[in-house]
């Protein structure tokens, strides 16, 4: 499913150059679980930027689903994500002006599907995660747990493929944290591929694979105990 | 889509409560106010628009060049044969319609009313668009002894619209007369630069006039006193007609007068009647354009300040919207979908703010008349004008408001929304821009104010030459037989109470019509035609008495008054002001004595053989517009003329008291007759009444416009100092005290006013020059308005800045740091 050669991100501003990624080969197949460590500023969210097609790399290619995408243009980044990439924060990322229901939608809308259509999947993601009692709910009267549930739910409504989760439990007590991640795995199970970014090795257990980054680099990468590709 | 964008805006406007109410009500008061001024600005310029014949209606004009000082002259006043001449040589006229204004007493109740009237040629309803409600419009007025009179003149005198057939009592002179209605008139429209509310056969003019008055009134071509209009007929041309007025002038005029004093007669179109102040008239109202202009400006600079601070408001909002921004691309929103989303939910917004200025608008226009003290009609609603206007704003608005943001923010990727969220705390450079030109022009229009309010004082408190302060101006109907004995009775009768200083007869009509939008002070009004080309085209001079200097408080500069025993007076002897005497170049003026006498014409001046005995100080006998002049003094009982006029100076203590013990005493000498008094202080402000009522306008309109620019600013201080929270809160932490912080948050906006006010100073300074040139009398222009006008804006930004930044440096640390 993801395919990077040798990638590399470099930020530069006028008087200082940072190289965030530096060349970088990671390869994911579809239905893995890989969880991303390191220490802060090692380049995890940047890889996971770049993975997501939220950003193109200096250098280096990068494949997704087979096309070479390395290169695009930020119009051709947004319609490859659009139905195949979801996206989990760890501030959550909801729009606070919008409902729950709304924000689960709002994927939907922007690939332009019909109001019955996008209604019937987002009640189903909602049901799923089992938010739909919360459905008129605004973000801020929910708690950081639930948050994050719609936040799921608003990133596999449009049946994605793959997942990219960034630190998904940094803001949540262990036992909303424990939650969240049960419902990811529940997830990886039913086919849907995940990437995390996590400082925590509780949550990296839940992972096939590990892959530890260090100033850009990947160092290590591990096969937890009693996973197979 | 449309329907998600719109439940974003809404709730934004929910979320963001202070400042949508801030660019949503600024952007709405703002159009209110330039609704109303454009629509009042429309309405002086509607001016005598909804005459059908409008364009074949001209008025005969005439100016003249004194060969003295070079000084233009002009005039709509025209001798009475000259009509007849006129309509006889030129078959291109299809009616000439004379017209004049006076006043008459009307009898209502046992009572008389005085009323204004105009005298007019039956063609007039013909020939004008004022429709008759009951009556015809041809024949209404052929008859000598009909009067065709308005709806509410219909109302008031008789109760009913349909008065035709009814009489009414009318004291044109000494005698009352029985006039028949012949029509009744619609009202006429706040927008006609003729009023009236009756209408007499012209006829009256000279017939109400005495017997010898009238030979002169009806024979002279050196007696002006009638408007001459005339329409052209459907071939003819007016500047044709025009070529034609040098000859016809020498036929009648002769060849010396016309060379001597360069007379040029003209037509004026009937559009151009109301905005041309170089015509001063009694029949018609008229108005100075440049204010017109000026008000129109300030529409547009209120709107455009009010627009101003919706876009920097929006704009500033969207800089701590990019977080909102960053997820929709990150779940798939691609560009133009973003695009769509900021100009929309601007639209949406924009939309609001103009249906909420529309409506305030409507609902406050019934009012406008307080501010414009004009009664006037504003049909907003129907006006297709303003809803094409509206519709024309909203597009610019939006798309000026939106696209910068729009093709700004939709333009980053969305992992550079995401980490420029924070640092989104400046005020962008456009922003800036906008906010110094909002301060410039606000600083300007404060500027203009200063300038006019110091002129219109200058004008109030200059040294006339004569005090008004605490005299009085009784009224006599001139027209009287026994005026003179009743005005010499109650004058010397007069002195006798308490509170009266001096009292003085005089022949000029010192009137106060001021509700009829007319103010006459009628000072040395008499104009005498002259040779001697020194003096100009004619002499200015006033019948008086004795008691006149004292009264008026005039200087005697050299020799003597009139003596005060009666009938001691030779009848050649005159005074003169200064500027009499420096026109003459005498010398020595006491003595002196004048040569009227035009060697080829058997016509003599009337100060032929006079004799000069005193001098007085020049005195402002017309109001500032115009220079002094030199006019001449005669006594009252030499020269056959009735009295229009008591004026009496009275003390300052217990005035109310000694008005009454006046009113008592006339009412014991002619009771027949109504007690009109004016105060002289009064008519002479009267004389600026447009200039006070425009300066009020447009100080009124100013502070609206520098009160937006300040809610604008207070919006975004407020939004800055919540952006910077929380570098506030690490300030404190730090140290910073109260003073820091507000410092920190004013300055920028401080700055930024004050580059409005480097940018304001050369505008305001020419416009303000270009106002003050109409003005004969006026102020230097120094540097106190400028500074005044800066200053007051600074302070008025300064405190609605500091509200935000008390607020912010107030708040607890910990918690601004909690918060973010």
């Amino acid at each position: 499913m993801i395919q990077a050669k040798n990638l590399k991100k470099v930020y530069s501003t006028e008087e200082v150059e940072t190289t965030a990624l530096n060349n970088v080969n990671i390869e994911i197949k579809e239905g893995e679980f890989v969880a991303i460590m390191g220490p802060s500023g090692c380049g995890k969210s940047t890889l996971l930027n770049i993975m997501g097609l939220l950003d193109n790399p200096s250098d280096g290619e990068y494949h997704f689903l087979g096309h070479d995408v390395s290169n695009r243009t930020e119009r051709e980044r947004a319609q490859l994500r659009k139905g195949n990439i979801g996206f989990i924060f760890q501030s959550f990322n909801l729009i606070d002006e919008l409902t729950v229901f709304e924000n689960v939608e709002l994927p939907l809308l922007y690939l332009g599907m019909s109001a019955d259509e996008r209604k019937e999947k987002a009640e189903a993601a909602l049901e799923r995660m089992s938010m739909m009692h919360r459905r008129n709910h605004f973000p801020q009267q929910l708690s950081g747990g639930q948050q994050q549930r719609v936040a799921i739910a608003r990133a596999v409504v449009a049946n994605a493929k793959l997942i990219l989760a960034d630190e998904p439990t940094g803001n949540l007590d262990s036992d909303h944290g424990n939650e969240v991640m049960k419902v990811l795995a529940e997830l990886n199970e039913q086919g849907t591929t995940i990437v995390m970014v996590t400082h925590s090795p509780h949550d990296a257990d839940y992972a096939m694979r590990v892959i530890h980054l260090f100033d850009g680099h990947v160092v290590t990468e591990n096969m937890q105990e009693g996973f197979h590709v | 889509m449309f329907k998600n964008y719109l439940k974003i805006a809404l709730r934004n406007l929910k979320k963001y409560k202070i400042d949508s109410f801030i660019s949503l009500s600024g952007l709405a008061i703002g159009l209110c106010c330039c609704v109303i001024l454009i629509m009042y600005v429309r309405f002086e310029w509607s001016y005598d628009n909804f005459h059908t014949n409008k364009n074949s209606i001209y008025r005969l004009t005439g100016q003249t060049v004194n060969s003295g000082n070079n000084e233009v002259r002009h005039s709509t006043i025209h001798p009475y044969p000259q009509s007849i001449a006129l309509e006889e040589e030129f078959p291109e006229i299809k009616s000439l319609i004379n017209i004049s204004g006076g006043s008459a007493q009307f009898l209502k109740d046992g009572k008389y009313i005085l009323e204004p009237i105009k005298f007019v040629d039956p063609e007039f309803l013909s020939e004008f668009t004022f429709p008759l409600i009951f009556g015809d419009s041809k024949t209404a007025l052929s008859n000598v002894d009909n009067i065709v009179i308005t709806e509410s003149a219909a109302k008031k005198y008789f109760g009913k619209t349909n008065a035709v057939g009814e009489l009414m009592t009318i004291r044109l002179r000494d005698e009352p007369k029985d006039f028949m209605v012949s029509g009744i008139a619609k009202d006429v429209p706040a927008n006609s630069s003729i009023q009236f509310n009756f209408l007499l056969p012209f006829e009256n003019q000279i017939s109400s006039a005495s017997a010898k008055e009238q030979k002169t009134l009806s024979g002279s071509w050196y007696i002006g006193f009638l408007e001459t209009w005339i329409t052209l007929k459907e071939d003819a041309n007016k500047e044709d007609l025009e070529a034609k007025f040098p000859a016809f002038l020498e036929r009648h005029f002769g060849n010396s007068w016309v060379e001597r004093n360069q007379i040029q007669y003209g037509l004026q179109p009937l559009s151009q009647v109301y905005f041309n102040e170089n015509y001063r008239s009694g029949v018609t109202q008229s108005s100075n354009k440049a204010y017109s202009l000026i008000l129109g400006s300030i529409a547009l600079v209120i709107l455009l300040i009010a627009g101003i601070n919706f876009m920097s408001l929006t704009l500033s909002r969207y800089t701590s919207r990019y977080h909102e921004i960053g997820i929709r691309k990150t779940i798939g929103a691609i560009r133009h979908q973003i695009k769509f989303q900021i100009i929309g939910e601007v639209f949406i917004t924009c939309s609001f703010a103009i249906i909420l200025g529309i409506v305030l608008a409507e609902l406050l226009a019934p009012y406008s008349g307080v501010l414009f003290q004009k009664e006037l009609d504003l049909s907003l609603l129907s006006d297709p004008v303003l809803w094409i206007s509206v519709l024309g704003l909203l597009v610019i608005l939006t798309l000026i408001t939106s696209l910068y943001p729009a093709v700004k923010i939709s333009g980053k990727n969305a992992t550079s929304l995401f980490s420029d969220d924070r640092s989104a705390q400046k005020i962008p450079v456009l922003i800036k821009g906008l906010i110094v030109v909002q301060f410039g022009l606000a600083i300007t229009l404060m500027i203009g104010t200063y300038v006019m309010k110091g002129q219109i004082n200058f004008i109030l408190n200059k040294d006339l030459g004569f005090n008004p302060e605490n005299v009085v101006a009784v009224e006599i109907n001139s027209e009287l037989q026994n005026a003179l004995k009743i005005g010499q009775l109650y004058s010397t009768e007069a002195q006798r109470i308490p509170g009266v200083l001096s009292t003085s007869v005089t022949a000029g009509e010192y009137r106060d019509y001021s509700k009829y939008g007319i103010v006459d002070i009628g000072m040395a009004q008499m104009m005498s035609a002259t040779t001697l080309s020194q003096l100009g085209d004619g002499i200015p001079s006033e019948a008086v008495d004795a008691q006149y200097l004292e009264t008026m408080d005039i200087e005697l500069v050299t020799g003597a008054n009139f003596s005060k025993q009666a009938n001691t007076f030779p009848s050649d002897e005159i005074i003169v002001n200064q500027a009499f005497v420096e026109a003459m170049a005498w010398d020595n003026p006491i003595g002196q004595i004048l040569e009227d006498k035009p060697e080829d014409q058997g016509w003599v001046g009337p100060f032929d053989g006079k004799k000069v005995i005193g001098v007085i100080e020049n005195y402002h006998f017309k109001s500032l517009y115009d220079p002094l002049q030199p006019m001449v003094l005669q006594h009252i009982e030499t020269v056959e003329r009735n009295p229009g006029t008591i004026l009496i100076r009275l003390s300052s203590d217990r005035m109310p008291e000694t008005i009454s013990n006046l009113k008592s005493l006339w009412n014991s000498i002619a009771a027949q007759e109504a007690f009109n008094l004016a105060f002289m202080d009064d008519m002479v402000q009267r004389q600026y009444n447009e200039e006070i009522r425009w300066n009020r306008i447009i100080r009124i309109s100013s502070m609206a416009s520098i009160l937006l620019a300040c809610f604008g600013l207070f919006g975004l201080s407020a939004l800055v100092a919540q952006r910077r929270i929380k570098e506030i809160g690490i300030r404190k932490v730090f140290g910073a005290s109260i003073k820091n912080i507000l410092v920190l948050i004013s300055k920028d906006f401080v700055l930024l006013v004050i580059c409005g006010f480097a940018i304001s100073p050369p505008v305001a300074w020419y416009l303000s020059n270009q106002w003050l040139t109409g003005f004969s009398y006026k102020i230097d222009l120094d540097a106190l308005p400028f500074l005044y006008g800066g200053l007051t804006v600074l302070l008025i930004a300064l405190t609605t800045v500091s509200w935000q930044s008390v607020k912010a440096a107030f708040q607890n640390p910990v918690e601004n740091l909690r918060n973010e």
